[in-house]
């Protein structure tokens, strides 16, 4: 098989905070193939935005990157400098931020902001870069006049399009979407999950679908990766997860979620809370919320074990 | 364009009360004023100036409404009357003086503040717990504390009378003649270099803490995370999506210090015996110079209004977001 497109190897990311040091992202190992969609689910705080903003370096600043590595396209992300990851950024990997209403500039039109880009990375002139940046909001359905627009005059769905045409714009070949459709309804969702994954099918580029909702990762991802209390707790291709999880926290996870098409049984919730991570819990961080609970997951952490070629999980159950 | 008329409009109607205020204040003070001004003016002032007086007030026999309209139509043609302290110069003419000097003194005091206190901010926020941002905004309070006037009598002593380094006074020389030379240009930036100064001292800490403050916030904020994760250059990230933003609110602010060009230069002007709008309303007050006072107070007033109807168009143009608001 060729080097995945992104290798994400041991990544740690620290939050130093007087209260403590808090570790947002533990040792995390994760792949990303050419043109695949790896969902990325958990609970909030679990540190699945802060690995999406490490991918890009744009940590904001008492978060810091503490150990491991991410290759991408064979070069190791975090060692980059400035300028070649001023390079890197966008044109090879882009994101759709989580909040639409917050992410464009407010007194900048939105076709403004698309040509900056272009015209950034020399990918056009300015005269060039309208033309273009109108095609792109086209390309996503908002009509092209609507590039003189400014952010508060569109809806909350239409302000994710723009941040999905932006994110396009360059062509990357890795596109973060870092809970894009939390802030809209669901049919709105629906519409721009769907219209994601036809121009990713059109364009060829890998996803890192980053999310809470299990269930609509599991319609959209090809690969679903479990995180739990800053931790990888399993990794499964979309149907298999779905049919046989194999991590008690992803059971739970899948529990959570009323079901469409059976209805036997009612939506069940994980007892207890997440933990906090100033503090987690010795041992399998699960442990404390764990109904299958055996004397060694309070002894022993678990390691992510290879359960098949495409499998992994971090438990010991699944042993 | 619509917006901009309608806010014309606004302060066309802000202007009109101002100037109807102005001409019922003093008939609705208890007594009878213009009686009161006549018998301490009488036998010390010559009958053209109260004249002058009389009809600045409009205090004529005629009815309150023809009296009314003939204070509209002198305002409207810049006829104030006579000053009594500079008798016989029309209040018009003794105004437009000292406006010009106002303007040019606290005018580029203010801009000068403002535009180098917004870039130490900018730079502040940029560089944070670098040395901009660690030493001067508590230094600029610092000074900023200190009572103005004090300030300026200090550098006034200092380097006006001490070393020497700059005139004591005036806004040229007595032995030059005005006129667009280079010799009377350096004399009138050489006069106004001390007062520009501590105005400068005593106002930019403000400015650079208003920047700093709000550019910290919009340094955090998912659009100018975006615009780095665009791979934008720094420079741009923090001109372009961090500055442009946070400028908004000290535009505001800029508005608001603009009345205190014209109104509030008082101080310096007294200090620097500078001859200004401050120093005309001083020296009318203590000459009971009645018309010029009104003349001053209605060259405030309106250019007040005119300064924040140029901020509000400067605002419509910077954010369009207040384009379709009202």
């Amino acid at each position: 098989m060729d080097e995945p497109l992104l290798s994400i190897r041991d990544l740690c990311v620290d939050y130093v905070s007087e209260a403590g040091c808090v570790r947002a992202v533990d040792h995390v190992t994760l792949d990303v193939s050419r043109a695949e969609i790896v969902g990325v689910a958990g609970e909030s705080g679990s540190g699945k935005s802060t690995l999406a903003q490490a991918l890009l370096r744009i940590l904001p600043p008492p978060a810091i990157i503490s150990g491991g590595e991410a290759r991408f396209e064979g070069r190791d992300i975090l060692t980059l400098s400035e300028t070649e990851l001023r390079e890197l950024r966008w044109r090879r990997i882009s994101m759709v931020f989580q909040s639409a209403m917050d992410s464009l500039n407010p007194v900048i039109s939105i076709g403004e902001q698309i040509v900056d880009t272009l015209v950034a990375h020399g990918a056009a002139t300015r005269q060039e870069a309208r033309s273009r940046a109108a095609e792109l909001l086209e390309m996503v359905g908002i009509p092209a006049p609507r590039v003189d627009a400014y952010a508060h005059q569109l809806s909350g769905g239409m302000r994710q399009r723009v941040g999905i045409a932006l994110a396009l714009a360059l062509e990357p070949a890795l596109v973060i979407l870092d809970e894009p459709t939390t802030a809209l309804d669901v049919i709105v969702e629906r519409e721009i999950l769907q219209q994601i994954r036809g121009l990713q099918e059109k364009l060829g580029f890998a996803v890192l679908f980053i999310t809470h909702d299990l269930a609509r990762m599991l319609q959209f991802s090809d690969r679903v990766a479990v995180f739990y209390a800053a931790q990888l707790v399993e990794l499964a291709p979309a149907a298999e997860l779905r049919r046989a999880p194999r991590h008690p926290y992803t059971e739970g996870l899948l529990r959570a979620f009323p079901s469409v098409q059976s209805d036997a049984d009612e939506p069940e919730s994980i007892p207890g809370a997440p933990p906090s991570l100033l503090s987690p819990p010795a041992a399998c961080r699960f442990h404390p919320r764990c109904d299958r609970v055996q004397a060694i997951c309070r002894e022993r952490q678990p390691d992510l074990i290879q359960l098949g070629p495409r499998r992994a999980a971090a438990c010991h159950l699944a042993e | 364009m619509r917006f901009v008329l309608r806010r014309l409009g606004f302060y066309l109607v802000a202007a009109w009360a101002a100037l109807t205020l102005n001409f019922f204040l003093p008939r609705l003070m208890p007594g009878d004023p213009a009686s009161a001004l006549f018998a301490r003016f009488a036998g010390r002032v010559s009958p053209e100036a109260l004249q002058a007086l009389r009809e600045t007030f409009g205090l004529t026999d005629a009815s309150i409404f023809s009296q009314y309209v003939t204070y509209l139509r002198h305002v409207l043609t810049g006829e104030f009357g006579i000053s009594v302290a500079y008798f016989p110069t029309p209040v018009s003419t003794v105004i437009g003086t000292g406006l010009f000097w106002t303007i040019f003194l606290a005018g580029s005091a203010v801009l000068v503040s403002f535009t180098l206190g917004t870039l130490l901010g900018i730079l502040a926020a940029w560089r944070r717990r670098g040395w901009v941002d660690t030493w001067l905004p508590s230094t600029f309070v610092f000074l900023g504390a200190f009572p103005y006037f004090w300030l300026a009598m200090v550098a006034l002593y200092v380097f006006g009378f001490l070393l020497g380094w700059f005139p004591l006074g005036h806004a040229y020389g007595d032995d030059l003649a005005p006129g667009f030379n280079l010799t009377f240009l350096t004399d009138v930036a050489r006069h106004a270099a001390l007062p520009i100064a501590t105005v400068v001292i005593a106002t930019l800490g403000g400015w650079l803490l208003t920047m700093r403050n709000t550019m910290i916030g919009v340094l955090g904020s998912d659009y100018v995370n975006l615009a780095r994760a665009k791979g934008l250059t720094p420079s741009r990230v923090v001109l372009r999506y961090a500055a442009r933003n946070a400028l908004l609110p000290s535009v505001t602010g800029f508005g608001m210090a603009l009345g205190y060009v014209l109104g509030g230069s008082l101080l310096t002007e007294i200090v620097f015996s500078y001859p200004g709008q401050g120093y005309l309303l001083v020296q009318a007050v203590r000459n009971q110079d009645y018309p010029l006072m009104q003349g001053i107070f209605l060259v405030i007033t309106l250019a007040v209004l005119g300064a924040n109807w140029l901020v509000d168009l400067v605002y419509v143009w910077l954010d369009p977001r207040t384009r379709e608001a009202s």
